[in-house]
């Protein structure tokens, strides 16, 4: 999906990933999570799939069974645990809580697939530069602080730091090359300030720059993701959700809410596809 | 006097919070906790970035949520036991609230990246931000008293995951269900623990040293730091 | 299969089993012997009433308005009339006959006999106002209907048919 713009592919998960937390429609839920499922196998391959698969199912079964020991609502009662009443609409509606979240969850792993950091921080550096500006300095940190608290603790650990093995005295060498990090990130950041002032940071306005500009394609996309949106959310409104007590009863405008997931999830299904395809057909066969 | 526009932002926010109570019925607790959570942050981060800061202060800022995120992804293998709240704290009793907020919530978000996003993201970035808070707003009387601070420390790791079992709660059930929250409460007991003895812990191995590489910081570049 | 996987499912299969264990799990068949006027939130329950008032005044035994037992009992899933009512009268201790193998006939109750008052006189059964035409141990009711024996001396002028 790299042709679309970084905005257009996380419009396209936050957009399922809303309708998966708000509606409480088991076949919606489903789509959405099948929907995930189809993209993770396109883009991460059958192996991936079947993994994501059998968690999200084990996941959805577990709460299935969990959650009527919490939840004591429903008609049809299967067994009393400890004088409460344990309904088969309860592990319905368990089943729905366990598909709704292994969705959430999967949606958001392919979030992380589909956008680097420095795509995400472009979207927000257009919101507010400064954020954007100290998150990517942050990033920048971490490698260098990791690296750097290694070579601390090596040095330490000849100098005879760690000399006891008691879990205590272990601690206290992790805090002291811990601190030493400290110490020592503290004056790269005042170099780094220096380096921003030498850069003339503070004689004008922060602003981030990236060279994307939405093209056709990206507004076309971002308007279909958001019709379909606000049509799952008016579905949801006027009465798509499951009810589930006391007995188990779909909704009036269930199968539409479900159409409406299932559109959301396919324009990226289709990119995905479409690359996947080329790819195939165009490496050599030889 | 509130200008106009925080006054205008304010109104679409309440109106937006209520008409999504009232279109999503059943889950109108899960938008009006993620709506909360959303506010929150984006009115701290508002602030943060219309504030003049300078470029020192962004510095501090970023490698202070560094070394909190490193203090996690280092203590990863080790279940619960990590210095990260105990870092936030420190950062914003020395560097003040509202840095405070911003290293706590950026923490969450930029450890996320490294784990995987899960979904109560939103909800780790506002209670970490408001601990960072908290701290700066505490923080005279943080300093002088160990006790205090281990106090605080504990209270920031029992909120941390009270908070977090609460927004379970209403996410899974839709509305206050007593016996639920009993049961995350039960289910995360292990975690609850841990992040309060965790942070005790960290907070009492660090003070001292943090108190000195603080202090010299501000010797060595200057008052206010 | 690593250790920490080992680790992990050993954990959780000693809390189910810790679980299955300690927690006490009865059928709802069990459960409503023991409560039957309990009515869980949703649950599915019947009004029962035991009426006797056509020939109570003719006895001392009987209760003066004719009413044994009226109230609302929980009803477990496939539950016919009989059921219900056998596990009622057991649970208040009032004694009851059947007679009939597979179409059950419930031929007298505290005491109060069929062909007791007449060649006519006998236990029916109404749901809801109307008496149906199968027996009591084949007639599944539903949540919230309204379950009537009464006692008529005269059959064919009694209610229903």
């Amino acid at each position: 999906m790299k042709p679309l713009h970084p905005v257009c592919r996380l419009t396209a998960v936050m957009t399922v990933l809303i309708c998966l937390m708000f509606s409480r429609s088991i076949t919606a839920v489903g789509a959405g999570l099948l929907g995930g499922l189809v993209c993770l196998g396109l883009l991460c391959g059958a192996k991936s799939l079947f993994k994501a698969l059998f968690g999200s199912l084990a996941f959805s079964a577990a709460v299935s069974v969990i959650d009527p020991l919490f939840s004591h609502r429903g008609m049809t009662v299967l067994l009393f645990v400890n004088d409460r009443p344990y309904t088969a609409e309860s592990m319905l509606y368990g089943l729905m809580l366990g598909l709704s979240l292994s969705g959430a969850t999967l949606w958001l792993t392919l979030c992380r697939r589909l956008l680097t950091d420095r795509e995400i921080l472009c979207i927000f550096g257009r919101i507010s530069p400064k954020l954007a500006m100290t998150v990517s300095m942050t990033l920048g940190f971490i490698p260098r602080l990791i690296e750097k608290q290694k070579r601390i603790r090596s040095a330490q650990q000849w100098a005879g730091l760690f000399a006891g093995s008691s879990p205590t005295d272990r601690l206290q060498s992790s805090a002291a090359v811990f601190m030493a990090c400290v110490a020592w990130s503290a004056e790269a950041a005042a170099g780094a300030a220096r380096s921003m002032d030498s850069r003339g940071y503070g004689t004008h306005s922060v602003t981030y720059s990236d060279s994307r500009r939405l093209r056709r394609a990206d507004l076309v996309f971002l308007t279909v993701q958001t019709g379909f949106t606000a049509a799952a959310v008016i579905f949801m409104a006027l009465g798509g959700n499951t009810d589930f007590y006391p007995t188990i009863v779909f909704g009036r405008y269930e199968p539409l809410l479900t159409a409406a997931v299932t559109a959301l999830c396919l324009p990226a299904i289709i990119f995905l596809a479409k690359e996947d395809i080329q790819w195939k057909l165009y490496t050599s066969k030889r | 006097m509130p200008s106009r526009r925080a006054v205008l932002a304010l109104v679409v926010c309440l109106g937006g919070i209520c008409a999504g109570c009232a279109i999503f019925g059943e889950t109108a607790a899960v938008w009006g906790i993620c709506s909360a959570a959303v506010l929150i942050c984006g009115y701290f981060f508002d602030r943060f970035e219309k504030r003049d800061t300078p470029s020192g202060d962004i510095a501090l800022t970023a490698v202070m949520t560094a070394l909190a995120v490193a203090g996690r992804l280092i203590f990863a293998p080790v279940p619960a036991f990590k210095p990260c709240a105990a870092v936030i704290i420190l950062a914003g009793i020395y560097l003040g609230a509202e840095k405070g907020f911003a290293i706590g919530a950026l923490t969450a978000l930029i450890s996320n990246f490294y784990f995987s996003q899960g979904i109560w993201t939103p909800f780790q970035m506002t209670v970490w931000g408001l601990t960072g808070l908290a701290a700066g707003l505490l923080g005279d009387k943080l300093k002088k008293s160990p006790a205090a601070l281990a106090f605080f420390g504990g209270a920031a790791g029992l909120v941390y995951s009270v908070s977090l079992d609460v927004c379970s709660m209403l996410w899974l059930g839709g509305g206050f269900s007593a016996e639920r929250f009993l049961g995350l409460t039960a289910a995360s007991l292990w975690f609850t623990v841990s992040y309060m003895v965790s942070n005790v812990i960290f907070l009492l191995l660090f003070v001292r040293p943090s108190a000195r590489v603080f202090g010299r910081l501000r010797d060595k570049y200057g008052p206010g730091r | 299969m690593k250790k920490k996987d080992l680790i992990f499912f050993g954990v959780c299969g000693a809390v189910a089993a810790l679980f299955i264990f300690t927690a006490d799990i009865k059928t709802p068949g069990e459960y409503y012997a023991l409560h039957p006027a309990e009515i869980s939130e949703d649950g599915a329950y019947v009004k029962l009433t035991i009426d006797c008032s056509s020939v109570a005044k003719k006895d001392k035994a009987l209760p003066d308005d004719g009413t044994m037992l009226t109230g609302s009992y929980a009803l477990a899933s496939g539950e016919s009339v009989y059921d219900i009512t056998a596990r009622v009268l057991h649970y208040e201790n009032i004694p009851f006959d059947v007679s009939g193998g597979k179409a059950v006939y419930i031929d007298g109750i505290g005491g109060l006999y069929e062909l007791d008052y007449g060649a006519e006189s006998g236990w029916i059964y109404t749901v809801n106002g109307t008496a149906p035409d199968i027996n009591c141990g084949e007639y599944k009711p539903l949540s919230g209907d309204e379950i009537e024996f009464i006692y008529v001396d005269s059959y064919y002028k009694g209610a229903g048919r």
